[in-house]
């Protein structure tokens, strides 16, 4: 199930609601939990429920055993043990036709690849099972020792999918207590409206004209399609994977868990460096907290460190060699950037290093879409014109001008405008009283919009399931 | 006092959302639920019927998704907004509206639909006969244009000269007791198209095509024959077929490569359906086009004719007719064989010895008719639903004419190809399906998918 359906708008949540807030029981409401994050999941595949629940009990096991053990040389098996299941599980269901067929290129053999169908969210949950069992081995968590808490923590609905990748500390403590407050739920609920909106009417949009013109035939793509474009997959990239992340968050208030954020207005970024600060935060300090420090961080082999942790970060995304290719071309722009880059940048007038920032990531989706390298190689010569084909034509021209409204709309959607609205707003005496009615009537706005977008349109592709 | 009043819009507002989705959810439950929606002509989505298999699939949740989704209270009212709102948001050229062709289009279920439909129920009642979303698959914009939507062809020259290796395939393993015929069908992107695009697309695929094809191939100038009558009413406005009419003049050209002298019109008995609403309406939803609503004009033989028609492996016979008179309204173009029958076989009064068999996409419907008027038999084959050795259908009746008839989308989709290769070899096999992760479609587009991105990255080496 994906939270942008109508099914779960209007029949999964508001079920789960009532039950969740019919029962005082703090142990039954996370049962109740529990029992809707594992229907949300079954919903898609029920069959990969049971990997879902047995990386679980491993998982609570092991943290169990290495409380116990703490600071014990014997500790250490609990934590390989997680770690081998984790990436072996990883490895087996979302690489190994990658490695497979890189094997077969690289010598004679002629392995069958296994083709297994990924399981949905694998790639969060097993970085979020990861992360709690390293915590608890450094000693900066508390194992925890009820099942049901622990199964809560892994598989709750709101970011087992798609993220954010949520730190066991960072709700520990809510998991055990909870204290219900109307000023959470109403920000939960507005949060919930903004994120849907995005996903819906902005990110699928985007996804329309993103598959008509980099889905269609390269050789009759003209450079203003293909501009237009790989605008437009900017877009839908942003809006869908962090309006799900505002309804991950959202959903998180109404039930009481504080989520950290996970976008920070990526595209208003002055450079890569800032870009990588705003852009899917919990992915970042992930790799930053996991792999970048224990192996050295800036101190020992900063160079080789970069490489690795960005040429995993790129891994992370997707099993083809183009999102290698995606993390390492940030990794180089943040090492150019890190040794002498960035001073230059902050002397140059701000709207030079915004261009500048802009130009590189558009370019790093690019690198992001094209997962056959000969497309891609040729994308990027027609974006700048070093192909044979046309610079624009009547359907590119009519297409951008159909869309000029929406466009300019998404593109202010990316500066904090909302931010900006309430702070006017709420400086102004005369509206100050007005800010309820005003977030009401927003977010039912929003909820209309969406709606109607929805059940007018089947088209809801979720590009975030294939990490 | 002010607290309280914070407070209480708090709760208002979380009060609004609240009661919103719960009162959906109840109408849901209360509200009558459709069987079929006329817009979209389908059936919608029913609560399915639990078996374990689907259920572990994930496809039985997946249907229950598309239910409720497909009774969601007021759904027509929300997509009319819908469309409104996406219509406006940006600025629009009067002249021409641009369709581009999305998945979001009501239209890509409708056809699933009627893919599925052809298959169960009786030719009467069968709507449009291009069924399954191959068509739409390959359509990549449409526009309207004074009232008449128009699709803008588009395709390589690569797939072209793998049609003409295919053609000349079969001519190899027929040898020369066969003649075979190709015939490469403009869908009138060359004639319709306003003056601000380019517009000899189709000619080029078209010269192409011919040009790379072995020169024991006879090849039919049905282009040329339909340009010097591109004023003449060989297009529909709404709909993606050409006209009765269209079909005629390529039938002339036809005459003239096959040498044979062609019937004038006046030999016909020439009928007509009225308002017929074609599916690039359903495509696009324009208003435009309900203003210049179709008829389908048709060139009834006066010749007897007797017609059948097989299952998808040949096997089996059943009574058909060239001309289904009963068909109206969306469907009006079944008024040309009825549907797209795998195969089918025309006896007429003709006494020459001549038999020919047409490989044919829906367009070709329109023209089998004419063959009849000179051939002793007639085979048409639908390249889509056939599953049988074509070589063996060849010998087993005598055939001693092949035509390929094909639009240009479809001689550009190597989807087209890999099934008339399959023709060739004696175990038919049709092509692999990969189900996609989340996907409400049927799987029996995703070939077509899966080859069209191959055919992509190969004309990129080129």
């Amino acid at each position: 199930m994906v939270f942008s359906s109508l099914f779960f708008i209007f029949l999964f949540l508001p079920i789960n609601l009532i039950l969740y807030f019919s029962f005082k029981n703090r142990k039954l409401k996370n049962a109740i939990l529990v029992l809707f994050s594992l229907i949300f999941y079954a919903w898609g595949e029920p069959i990969w429920v049971v990997l879902l629940l047995s990386s679980s009990l491993l998982d609570y096991f092991n943290g169990l055993f290495i409380n116990k053990y703490f600071g014990k040389p014997i500790a250490k098996v609990g934590l390989y043990l997680t770690i081998i299941f984790n990436l072996g599980v990883l490895l087996t269901f979302k690489y190994s036709d990658f490695i497979v067929e890189n094997v077969n290129s690289l010598t004679h053999f002629n392995f069958e690849k296994p083709g297994f169908l990924m399981p949905i969210g694998i790639s969060f949950y097993s970085f979020q099972t990861i992360s709690y069992i390293i915590d608890v081995y450094r000693g900066e968590v508390k194992a925890q020792k009820s099942f049901l808490n622990f199964l809560l923590f892994v598989s709750l609905f709101h970011q087992l999918v798609a993220g954010p990748i949520v730190r066991y500390s960072h709700i520990a403590k809510e998991i055990e207590e909870r204290i219900f407050c109307w000023s959470d739920f109403n920000n939960g609920v507005s949060r919930f409206c903004i994120g849907l909106f995005k996903k819906v009417c902005i990110a699928n949009i985007a996804g329309e004209i993103c598959t008509h013109y980099l889905g269609s035939n390269l050789l009759d793509l003209t450079v203003m399609g293909g501009w237009f474009g790989i605008l437009a997959y900017s877009i839908q990239i942003y809006f869908d994977f962090s309006g799900y992340s505002d309804m991950a968050i959202g959903l998180g208030w109404m039930f009481g868990f504080h989520y950290h954020e996970n976008f920070k207005y990526p595209y208003i970024s002055t450079s890569i460096t800032d870009f990588w600060r705003r852009w899917h935060i919990s992915l970042g300090t992930f790799f930053k907290d996991y792999v970048y420090i224990p192996l050295g961080g800036n101190k020992k082999y900063n160079f080789r460190n970069i490489f690795i942790v960005w040429g995993l970060t790129g891994l992370w995304h997707g099993a083809s060699w183009n999102f290698i290719i995606w993390g390492l071309y940030f990794g180089v722009i943040l090492f150019i950037e890190k040794i002498f880059f960035l001073n230059l940048l902050k002397r140059l007038p701000k709207f030079i290093s915004h261009i500048y920032s802009l130009f590189f990531i558009i370019i790093g989706w690019a690198i992001f879409y094209f997962t056959d390298f000969n497309n891609l190689l040729f994308f990027i010569k027609l974006l700048f014109n070093l192909t044979n084909n046309e610079l624009y034509n009547l359907e590119v021209q009519n297409m951008f001008f159909e869309n000029i409204y929406w466009l300019g709309f998404a593109i202010l959607l990316c500066m904090p405008i909302y931010n900006w609205f309430y702070k006017a707003i709420n400086s102004a005496s005369y509206f100050k009283y007005l800010v309820p009615f005003i977030t009401i009537f927003l977010n039912l706005l929003l909820l209309t919009c969406s709606v109607i977008f929805l059940v007018g349109s089947s088209y809801n592709p979720f590009i975030y399931f294939r990490f | 006092m002010r607290k309280p009043i914070a407070q209480f819009f708090l709760k208002l507002n979380s009060a609004i959302f609240v009661f919103i989705l719960i009162t959906v959810s109840i109408l849901f439950f209360i509200m009558p639920k459709h069987k079929i929606s006329q817009d979209e002509k389908r059936v919608l989505t029913q609560f399915p019927e639990f078996n374990t298999a689907d259920l572990f699939s994930g496809r039985y949740f997946k249907t229950i998704e598309l239910y409720y989704s497909d009774n969601f209270i007021c759904r027509n009212e929300f997509i009319e907004i819908a469309s409104l709102i996406k219509r406006n948001k940006g600025i629009k050229n009067n002249e021409i509206q641009y369709f581009t062709y999305s998945k979001s289009s009501s239209i890509k279920k409708g056809t699933e639909k009627d893919g599925k439909r052809s298959k169960t129920t009786s030719p009467k009642d069968i709507s449009t006969t291009e069924s399954v979303d191959d068509i739409y698959e390959n359509i990549k914009s449409v526009i309207v244009y004074k009232k008449k939507a128009i699709q803008i062809f588009n395709g390589s020259n690569y797939a072209l000269s793998n049609y003409a290796s295919l053609v000349k395939k079969y001519k190899d393993e027929l040898g020369p007791s066969v003649s075979v015929f190709c015939m490469a069908i403009p869908i009138g992107s060359d004639f319709n198209l306003p003056s601000a695009f380019k517009k000899d697309r189709e000619k080029i695929g078209i010269d192409h095509l011919y040009s790379v094809m072995d020169p024991s191939i006879k090849c039919v100038k049905a282009y040329e024959e339909l340009r010097k009558h591109q004023k003449e009413y060989i297009q529909f406005n709404t709909d993606h077929h050409w006209t009765g009419r269209g079909a005629y003049y390529a039938y002339l050209a036809f005459c003239k490569t096959a040498q044979i002298k062609p019937l004038t019109p006046n030999k016909f008995e020439i009928k007509r359906i009225n308002n017929f609403l074609g599916t690039l309406y359903y495509h696009t939803r324009s208003e435009d086009l309900k203003e210049n609503l179709d008829y389908v004009e048709y060139f009834k033989l006066r010749n007897a004719t007797k017609t059948t028609y097989f299952n998808e492996n040949a096997t089996k016979e059943y009574g058909g007719q060239l001309f289904v008179e009963t068909a109206k309204g969306g469907s009006s173009y079944g008024v040309f064989l009825g549907r797209d029958y795998p195969l089918m076989k025309v006896k007429t009064d003709q006494k020459n010895g001549k038999k020919i068999l047409i490989i044919k996409d829906s367009y070709g419907n329109a023209f089998s008719p004419f063959l009849c008027a000179h051939y002793e038999e007639v085979y048409i084959v639908d390249y889509r639903y056939l599953k049988s050795n074509i070589k063996n259908l060849i010998k087993k009746y005598g055939i001693n004419n092949l035509l390929f008839a094909h639009n240009m989308y479809v001689l550009n989709s190597t989807f087209t190809i890999s099934q008339e290769s399959n023709f060739l070899t004696s175990n038919f096999i049709t092509p692999t399906v990969t189900k996609p992760i989340i996907s409400k479609t049927v799987p029996k587009k995703e070939p077509e998918k899966l080859v069209k991105d191959t055919i992509e990255n190969k004309s990129n080496e080129n």
